[in-house]
């Protein structure tokens, strides 16, 4: 093992840390970790999974997480898998996890999102801060 | 897979003598270069057995050493606990979510 190399313990450093994107906005938890077989036989820990769905998921609700998963990929029109995140995007890894990318890339507000587009902003005589 | 499933596999010796679950993982940052941005994250070693909870509240590889009572309940548990390093990995079985340890592996316990 390189000495110089950065060690972690998975649940005590990883696992229900807060996530923050590149502007310092709270962005979800890192709810779980995505860990691969690489061809040379080691273990890889590759993304952090965040997310409704993979909090689902994690408590054993394995369904309801791939069903949640899909309905939030499906109401931003993302192809990709939104709720994971490459572990080598974050730049910072302490007491919170700073992230190189943006809250709005990530599952954690969808419901809101989705909340403010088909329902609240049909509601006549809503506030301003609606609007925005 | 995840690190829940890799979190809920059994470990047992070559000679079939269980012992425990995966309570943690350590994870080392030395893999091959990412993007060319990060190293990979390589998992090294699996904590084995009833330490979990103790390695959640810091209470591992003397990270916390107090109070003292608590220190000492948790030192207590990490002795029924194993490391296991990952090469010493024979065989991995996801279905019925078990881990089965080379003959001869070397099982430590966390300082």
């Amino acid at each position: 093992m390189n000495t110089n190399a950065r060690v972690l313990h998975a649940t005590l450093d990883l696992l229900d840390r807060q996530l923050r994107d590149r502007h310092g906005v709270l962005c979800g938890n890192v709810d779980d970790l995505e860990v691969e077989h690489a061809e040379d036989g080691r273990l890889y820990v590759t993304h952090i999974v965040t997310g409704a769905g993979a909090l689902a998921y994690r408590l054993r609700r394995r369904r309801l997480g791939r069903w949640l998963n899909r309905f939030s990929n499906r109401m931003a029109d993302a192809e990709a898998d939104r709720s994971m995140i490459p572990l080598v995007l974050a730049s910072q890894i302490g007491p919170a996890i700073d992230l190189a990318v943006d809250a709005a890339d990530l599952p954690t507000h969808d419901g809101e999102r989705w909340a403010r587009v088909h329902v609240v902003e049909h509601i006549p005589l809503r506030g301003r801060r609606a609007r925005d | 897979m995840r690190a829940t499933d890799l979190l809920a596999h059994h470990v047992r010796t070559a000679d079939g003598r269980s012992l425990g679950r995966v309570s943690e993982f350590r994870v080392v940052q030395d893999g091959p270069l990412v993007a060319g941005v990060q190293n990979a994250f390589r998992i090294d070693q699996l904590l084995v057995g009833r330490g979990g909870l103790a390695s959640r509240l810091g209470y591992i590889r003397g990270r916390i050493s107090g109070p003292w009572l608590i220190a000492a309940v948790f030192r207590g548990l990490e002795r029924r606990t194993n490391l296991v390093d990952v090469d010493d990995i024979d065989r991995w079985d996801d279905d019925q979510l078990l881990i089965v340890l080379k003959p001869g592996a070397r099982l430590d316990h966390p300082a």
